[in-house]
């Protein structure tokens, strides 16, 4: 599965609630949960990179999990998934 | 089958047999065990197929893993070391872990485990180990490690299951409960223990305004994380020192609601394992369900099916929760 880099802007816009989605893995919407949170709490750039990075490596060490492909569909569309 | 509930001699075969076993039964039952490739936690309620709910002493309830999981390796870890319990999962497969509750290395991770390196990026399930209500008190909660035949009452047991090639492991929760049309809660100061509340901005003494609105404690708090419905449940209301205690921790910056409640458990959850998990039965590995919810909903002799398992002081699903049944989902990839 070919997955957008920690660099991606589109993790950043998620962890800054900048856009939302409705999310079906256990693990990536408990811990977003967490980093929305957090970078609402510490907006510098380097705590914002970290959450999306902590949420891309969710993704990233979880992809042949059938509810987190599910989530990179609807994040990045079927064409990038 | 891989799960069922047995008696001693036949459990006992399984472990001579060198089966892969995910255990809980009562502390006397347990100590009679072979050493082998085992690991459990202490608890006399099941929920047990051809059974449904019940409280027996003379019982081991058996999780047989054997088929879906190509080897094992058991780590047993302290409130300090516990950190790593993410990052030192298989890459390829799931942690299962036991703690005996109100030890410190369960608190911890109550409190702690979302800020643990790597939290999420593997699969953590498990639970917390408990006592017959009769002996609360009297009888501390245990965990035993198969290998080495060791029980404990104080750390963590992790069984780090590497899958065999080909499937795929990952956790689910059923939770019941959703947040009912009350105030939001929030707490200045989180833990196990509160005093004070914030009702929609408003500081107040939170066992002074559970005793005015006349809140059932039976129903948890609720939030919402991201979609996720997380409970704490309540533990107990002290009028005299005005402290709250719960079972699972209330986190600060965390919006809570009381939660609505559920008239029917078993017809409730009935329905939602039509809408969520329709002919996922034969995929799931392990489930644990909340002892709360045995005893408020009143489940001895009613089954939860396809969902069996040990009613529990505590369910984790990456992290501690409550009220809730967690369970393992394995299949092909």
């Amino acid at each position: 599965m070919d997955m957008p880099s920690p660099s991606h802007r589109i993790w950043v816009d998620i962890v800054t609630r900048k856009i939302g989605y409705r999310l079906d893995f256990l693990a990536a919407k408990v811990l977003l949960a967490r980093l929305i949170q957090s970078a609402a709490e510490d907006q510098s750039a380097e705590n914002i990179s970290a959450c999306a990075e902590k949420l891309h490596a969710v993704y990233a060490k979880n992809l042949a999990v059938s509810s987190a492909q599910r989530d990179l569909k609807t994040i990045f569309g079927s064409e990038r998934s | 089958m891989n799960q069922s509930i047995m008696g001693l001699a036949e459990a006992t075969e399984l472990v001579k047999a060198g089966r892969i076993l995910l255990l809980a039964g009562d502390e006397d039952i347990l100590r009679q065990l072979p050493k082998g490739q085992w690991i459990a936690g202490t608890i006399p309620y099941f929920i047990a197929p051809g059974h449904g709910g019940l409280a027996v002493r003379d019982k081991i309830f058996v999780t047989d893993i054997s088929a879906v999981v190509e080897s094992v390796s058991i780590a047993q870890y302290d409130q300090d070391t516990l950190s790593r319990v993410y990052v030192e999962g298989p890459e390829h497969g799931f942690s299962f872990i036991v703690m005996p509750a109100t030890c410190q290395t369960h608190l911890a991770f109550a409190l702690n485990a979302p800020s643990y390196e790597d939290f999420g990026v593997r699969p953590l399930i498990g639970w917390i180990s408990g006592v017959h209500l009769s002996d609360l008190g009297k009888v501390t909660p245990k965990i035993f490690n198969g290998l080495t035949g060791v029980a404990l009452e104080e750390g963590a047991l992790v069984l780090q299951a590497a899958l065999v090639p080909g499937k795929v492991a990952e956790i689910g929760i059923l939770n019941l409960f959703e947040q009912g049309d009350g105030d939001v809660l929030t707490f200045p100061a989180g833990g196990f223990s509160v005093s004070d509340v914030l009702v929609n901005g408003e500081k107040r003494n939170f066992s002074e305004y559970i005793s005015e609105n006349k809140l059932d404690t039976r129903l948890p708090l609720v939030a919402d994380y991201y979609g996720v419905m997380v409970n704490s449940a309540f533990q107990s209301v002290d009028q005299a020192p005005g402290k709250v205690v719960f079972y699972a921790p209330v986190f600060n910056g965390v919006r809570y609601k009381h939660a609505k409640p559920v008239e029917d458990y078993v017809a409730a959850f009935n329905s939602r394992v039509a809408q969520e998990c329709q002919g996922c039965g034969d995929r799931i590995i392990f489930s644990c369900n909340c002892i709360l919810n045995y005893l408020y909903s009143d489940l001895e002799g009613k089954t939860t099916a396809p969902f069996f398992g040990p009613m529990t002081f505590g369910e984790i699903a990456y992290q501690l929760l409550t009220q809730t049944m967690v369970f393992l989902d394995i299949y092909d990839a």
